[in-house]
């Protein structure tokens, strides 16, 4: 009986092992086993949106894209792979929320190693992930996403059971998703968090911005290099300049670009004292850009500068009381519009669409040559930006004492 | 290799098992070499280099162990030939007490002066002489656990108070090296107290190394393991035996995987939230607290559970190490259920060593405490390890002098209240030790424990919000909104701990572990259990059916599809 026992339990187990596979190879709830999508049932796929991090990396390394978009947040819902500029080209955007420059590397680094170099990168930069105290990685990144066997232990795997499971009853009940099959947040996941009003959604990014992203805890601190007692690991800048270099190696071409966030998030870090932080990391990117290209012995990549006060950075907000007014280029202070991407893609790539026109003081392409002319230009422009928006600015101002006095451990930059 | 790995699962342990039965077939002695050697493989799968660390400790121990022996055996024949008048002597008397009472008392006062003298030199030179190999083995075990595991604790807090510069340089903390380290230890204790009696090489080596214990114990004992490698039946394959093993297994596997990985996902991220400088409010930090109370509970009770099936199917019974330890009503109670294998270890090799209770009730408070800071830097070198001893130790020390102060009053045990309050208190008590061993430094914890009083404001459900309207006097006050998920876990956490019975209790009839019935018995207290639970427990009675099989099966199956997940991003506002 026991000899039977025993058997029925090995048997059993891989029975169902199977059964629970087929059901997530049918159902490929993160678009990874190219499946056949049954609308109603499969075709829609809102678990890839609710773990960005698995679905992006897994699939931009399976799929070797000719065009590769990395960043953060603001390039995955403003940058759109199916813009017109990349044509018939294979896109992915692989730019995921809060992703530090390590994973930028991660990918990098591994479809180099897939024989995937992409023949055309994309990479926007954001300021904070170069905050050498703000390093910590998202604590839904994985080293495992990086390992090619990923999706097939997925196979066999209860989260993706569950996710299959909560994809069809999506699918029953008409949940779409707000993440394409090519990486883009599509606007609609902004719907539901802009009822609250435009303006508020820029208050509250810029309060989250002053409360925990220009200090973030446990150090209260930013700066771009590390102090000497500090120094255990790499900083940030050092894990972008080595995605650099692998691009260099890779043959790739990258356009590199600081994204169009709204002149109130300038503000902010004006307001905070890192202006001058803020001018020096703008510099080393430069640096490190055409110091890497002389290793390589090529061209340097091409870096352009959006951020700043320009026609389309200082469109007016609307005011609080206006809950239903939209944005064209934004959806808060720190996050662009794929209206507002679309006018960088014409930028860097020179692209001039039939139907928009990039305005001139929008992008400039920076070298170590113009880099002092065009910074003063910003802080001119800053002065100008401070005596038409009084009430912008008060408001800032108000946000960032009261963030002083509420942050657990003493801000640097801001007064009490 | 993790027992929770496809690796572990799909290759080693069948290759292993049908290696060893199949082997066992022609040869006993190949088969335990067969098995000592899957278990070497086993340690080196995770370094290689660290197997000949292993082996090293293996043939150390067991050449001083033997040396101990041999000398403690000649002494022992000196003094039976030299006093053949002795009498009283029995067999399974330990040597070294054996000789120093035959030297310090019946000698002298029995046999002829000329006799006595030249017998006492050889003795005392030969007892002499084992004392110090042991002295020198423990300490060369005690320096290499000491600079795999403290090297680094020591010097940073040497150079911290006393401003020195010392480095270490990189030190990997070998794998379950201070399981290996204790269970020599005793080997050698007993070896020098003559209770050692197999010395056989292949045997040593596979009690040590056996792989089920290896990495995350239970702390085992020569006595009890190695007989049963000498066992000739051992290697027969035995069904009854492979049932209840390896339900044992998908059992501990599902635990395992299935809950303490699922808590671990709330416990983790708050903890390290806090380690960075975070300050939670109420919820968060009891819910981080009570997650990794039962996180750490599920995962070491998962560990020892697999570790006991899996030896069962190889005929070998391992002691029981959990037995329901949040059901304790008292500290001293919670010690004899968690982790007793360690317990026993401390209580047998320092606690009676320092003295235990035979020198008076400070002494017997001091050598807890001793006890418990040692048993809290087992743990960890770290200072929020010595200071969960120390808790617990100071705990001890109250829950003795509270049941010698009930006794000296004449107050009973009470009735069913206050049995339930002192489970409540006895449990608050460790939740709060494990927050000091969980945090990364004391600030840490302190943090925690603050913001469990509730000094740091509290938080509500942030489903809540949109119905509360403006909430900016919440804020004012100190209130806001966080993510609540994990609830379910954490409520099925506590179902399984309190309400259901544990593996043990499921398994009892076909005695899991080496306990003999009669004290396996004792520990569980079933006679006095009333109908109702009685039945409930037997509701839970594990039994060979075809309905349980493929409840079994299926259950193993989830196990092993858990051991792939998903990390999510949760998010705790604080």
């Amino acid at each position: 009986m026991m000899k039977k026992y025993s058997i029925q339990v090995i048997s059993a187990a891989p029975l169902i092992i199977v059964l629970f596979a087929s059901i997530n190879w049918f159902v490929d709830p993160y678009w990874f086993y190219g499946s056949p999508e049954i609308s109603r049932l499969n075709k829609s796929k809102p678990l890839a949106g609710e773990n960005p991090r698995l679905f992006e990396i897994v699939n931009v390394l399976r799929r070797k894209p000719e065009v590769l978009i990395i960043g953060t947040s603001r390039e995955d819902s403003g940058i759109d792979p199916k813009n017109e500029i990349f044509r018939e080209r294979s896109v992915f955007n692989a730019a995921i929320s809060s992703q530090p420059f390590v994973e930028s590397k991660g990918i990098l680094e591994s479809l180099s190693k897939r024989n995937g170099n992409p023949k055309q990168i994309i990479l926007g930069l954001l300021f904070e992930n170069a905050n050498a105290y703000g390093y910590s990685l998202p604590a839904d990144y994985s080293i495992e996403n990086f390992d090619q066997s990923r999706p097939y232990k997925l196979l066999l795997s209860l989260s993706t059971l569950k996710a299959s499971a909560k994809t069809v009853v999506k699918n029953i009940i008409g949940h779409s998703t707000t993440t394409a099959g090519d990486g883009f947040r599509t606007p609609d996941q902004w719907t539901e968090q802009l009822l609250i009003g435009q303006h508020k959604a820029f208050k509250d990014n810029e309060r989250h911005y002053l409360l925990d992203n220009h200090f973030p805890l446990p150090k209260c601190k930013n700066a771009l290099l590390l102090e000497q007692d500090d120094i255990l690991s790499k900083t940030p800048m050092q894990e972008l300049r080595e995605a650099i270099a692998i691009a260099y190696s890779m043959k790739s071409d990258m356009r590199i670009f600081i994204g169009p966030s709204h002149a109130r998030q300038w503000e902010t870090i004006q307001v905070s004292r890192l202006w001058s932080q803020f001018e020096d990391w703008k510099r080393m990117v430069v640096q490190m850009v055409e110091a890497e290209a002389k290793k390589a012995n090529t061209k340097p990549f091409e870096v352009w500068d959006f951020s700043g006060y320009n026609s389309i950075t200082n469109e007016a907000v609307p005011a609080l009381t206006d809950k239903t007014s939209r944005m064209r280029y934004y959806y808060e202070s720190s996050h662009y519009t794929p209206a507002a991407g679309d006018l960088v893609l014409d930028r860097i790539f020179n692209y001039h669409a039939p139907d928009r026109t990039v305005p001139a003081d929008f992008g400039v392409l920076l070298t170590s040559q113009n880099i002092e002319a065009h910074l003063a230009h910003i802080r001119a422009a800053r002065e100008q930006y401070r005596q038409t928006h009084h009430d912008d600015i008060a408001e800032i101002e108000a946000m960032a004492r009261e963030v002083a006095r509420t942050k657990h451990c003493q801000i640097t930059g801001i007064p009490k | 290799m993790l027992f929770n790995s496809y690796v572990f699962i799909f290759v080693f342990c069948p290759v292993v098992f049908f290696g060893f039965f199949h082997i066992g077939k022609y040869s006993h002695a190949l088969a335990s070499l067969w098995l000592a050697a899957a278990s070497l493989f086993f340690y080196g799968w995770w370094d290689i280099r660290y197997v000949s660390l292993l082996l090293g400790s293996i043939v150390f121990n067991y050449a001083a162990g033997y040396l101990i022996g041999h000398r403690i055996a000649r002494t022992s024949i000196t003094v039976r030939s030299g006093y053949n008048t002795t009498a009283g002597l029995k067999s399974d008397q330990p040597q070294n007490e054996l000789v120093s009472q035959s030297v310090s008392q019946s000698v002298s006062q029995s046999v002829s002066q000329s006799v006595s003298q030249s017998v006492s030199q050889s003795v005392s030179q030969s007892v002499s002489q084992s004392k110090i190999l042991l002295a020198v083995a423990i300490a060369a075990n005690l320096i290499l656990l000491g600079y795999f595991k403290y090297a680094h604790f020591f010097a940073d807090n040497l150079n911290h108070f006393a401003g020195t510069a010392l480095s270490v340089g990189q030190v990997i903390l070998p794998l379950g090296i201070s399981f290996f380290t204790f269970t020599q230890i005793a080997f050698l204790v007993d070896t020098y107290q003559g209770k050692v009696k197999e010395f056989n090489f292949v045997y040593y080596t596979l009690f040590v190394t056996y792989f089920p214990h290896l990495i995350a114990g239970p702390v085992l004992h020569h006595k009890e393991m190695m007989p049963q490698f000498a066992k000739r039946n051992v290697c027969h394959i035995n069904w009854d035996n492979v049932a209840v093993g390896l339900s044992i297994f998908v059992l501990g596997l599902a635990k395992k995987v299935l809950i303490a990985d699922s808590l671990a996902e709330f416990a983790t991220p708050i903890f390290n939230a806090v380690a960075a400088g975070g300050q939670p409010m109420l919820f968060e930090a009891w819910f981080g607290a009570l997650a990794y109370t039962l996180q750490l509970y599920f995962d070491f009770s998962a560990y020892s559970d697999m570790a006991i099936g899996i030896s069962l199917m190889f005929n070998v019974r391992l002691p029981m190490n959990f037995n329901s330890p949040y059901k304790a009503t008292n500290i001293i109670d919670f010690w004899r259920r968690w982790h007793m294998t360690l317990s026993r270890f401390l209580r047998d090799y320092l606690y009676i060593p320092l003295g235990g209770s035979r020198h008076g009730k400070a002494r017997r408070f001091l050598n807890l405490f001793i006890t418990m800071l040692l048993g809290g830097l087992w743990h960890g070198a770290g200072w929020t390890f010595i200071i969960w001893g120390a808790l617990h130790g100071f705990y001890l020390m109250v829950n003795h002098a509270w049941r010698a102060f009930k006794e000296k009053m004449g107050w009973s045990e009470g009735g069913k209240l206050a049995k339930l309050c002192a489970g409540a208190l006895t449990f608050l008590a460790v939740v709060v030790g494990w927050v000091f061993f969980r945090a990364d430094s004391f600030s840490s914890a302190m943090t925690m424990l603050h913001s469990m009083a509730g000094l740091n404001g509290m938080s509500l459900p942030t489903s809540w919000e949109g119905k509360l309207g403006q909430y900016d006097w919440l804020s004012f006050n100190g209130v806001g909104f966080a993510v609540k998920e994990g609830g379910e876990i954490l409520t099925l956490g506590f179902a399984i701990i309190w309400l259901l019975p544990n593996v043990w209790q499921m398994f009892q009839v076909y005695r899991p572990t080496c306990e003999d019935l009669k004290e396996s018995h004792s520990l569980m207290d079933s006679k006095s259990l009333p109908a109702l639970r009685e039945k409930w427990l037997r509701l839970f009675q594990w039994q060979p059916t075809k309905k349980r099989a493929w409840a079994t099966g299926v259950l193993f199956a989830i196990a092993i599809m858990g051991l792939t997940r998903v990390s999510e991003f949760l998010y705790f506002q604080f």
